[in-house]
């Protein structure tokens, strides 16, 4: 098929009238002395001084030259795609907001114990910021983090991939809260 | 004819399946038939390194489970009580995600390893480990 392909091509851009002439468009190849005439072409095709993706059949095959596969290589995620991400973007928000809430909450109330503790004479405590805002970073890094580790994987991989993330987020809260508690002593 | 017919009577039908234990192979150079088809074998201390970090992602999952059981709720309101229930359940199965996700996304062995002991790092139930 692809020599009889060729042949019809070779055809096409006029390099050889007498032979366009004698063979019928289809099916030449068996019409008798037609048939190697139409093969001679063939090794000529080089020859030709016509670079390779010049013909349509190049253009549409091969994946290095061929114009039309390029936008499909560039097409992004699908709308699919997003929604999903954009669905797991909540639960992650709900997270971020609660970190945020743990950061003003703890804050508050250490300032305020401290305040009681300088009256009495006690030693204050400092607020532990690092692990308070890992803890709210945690959520934005871990997303988008998720988002592009999964950015050329489909919705299956991307879905394990973001619950993996909440997972890890779930797990890390925990054990920052463990460690204010810790600290704020 | 008749020593053929001899040496029919002395020979098992099916004598020249490759396939059967004590027969003749059919051709001399063919490969060997694959048992179990895996194509991928470990080595046996790979094996053992991953049931080691199994069983401590299992232990982990265990840590995380008596930790949200045994510990109140410290939110009020229902919904941020269903989210903490959710947030603790997310953890309990963190491992079993974690794992997932790496079989999921990579391929090579090392890799996986890599990621497993990332996993081992990042997933401790420290609640549980150091209770306060």
């Amino acid at each position: 098929m692809p020599k009889g392909l060729s042949g019809k091509l070779k055809m096409d851009s006029g390099k050889d009238a007498t032979l366009a002439k004698q063979t019928p468009p289809v099916g030449g190849a068996e019409s008798g002395p037609a048939g190697p005439e139409i093969v001679k072409p063939e090794p000529a095709k080089p020859a030709a001084g016509k670079p390779s993706s010049a013909t349509p059949a190049a253009t549409a095959v091969g994946p290095s030259k061929g114009e039309p596969v390029k936008p499909q290589s560039k097409k992004g995620p699908s709308w699919f795609w997003w929604t999903v991400a954009i669905l797991f973007a909540l639960l992650y928000a709900w997270d971020l907001f609660e970190a945020l809430a743990n950061m003003f909450g703890v804050s508050d109330q250490l300032n305020w114990l401290n305040e009681f503790r300088e009256q009495n004479g006690l030693n204050t405590v400092a607020i532990p910021w690092v692990p308070l805002v890992i803890n709210v970073a945690l959520p934005i890094v871990v997303y988008f983090l998720s988002l592009f580790v999964s950015r050329k994987r489909n919705v299956g991989v991307l879905a394990i991939v973001l619950l993996c993330g909440l997972g890890v987020v779930a797990a890390g809260s925990l054990s920052l809260a463990e460690l204010v508690g810790l600290l704020a002593r | 004819m008749a020593k053929d017919a001899d040496e029919e009577a002395l020979t098992w039908a099916g004598d020249s399946d490759p396939t059967h234990v004590s027969g003749k192979p059919a051709v001399a150079g063919a490969a060997p038939v694959k048992v179990g088809g895996g194509g991928s074998s470990l080595s046996p201390v790979l094996l053992i390194l991953f049931g080691v970090i199994a069983g401590v992602y299992l232990l982990y999952a265990i840590g995380w489970g008596i930790d949200a059981f045994t510990h109140s709720l410290p939110v009020a309101g229902v919904l941020p009580q269903i989210m903490y229930q959710l947030g603790e359940f997310l953890a309990i199965v963190s491992p079993a995600l974690w794992a997932l996700a790496g079989w999921v996304l990579l391929k090579k062995t090392p890799f996986r390893l890599l990621w497993l002991f990332v996993g081992v790092i990042l997933l401790a139930p420290w609640p549980f480990i150091i209770p306060g």
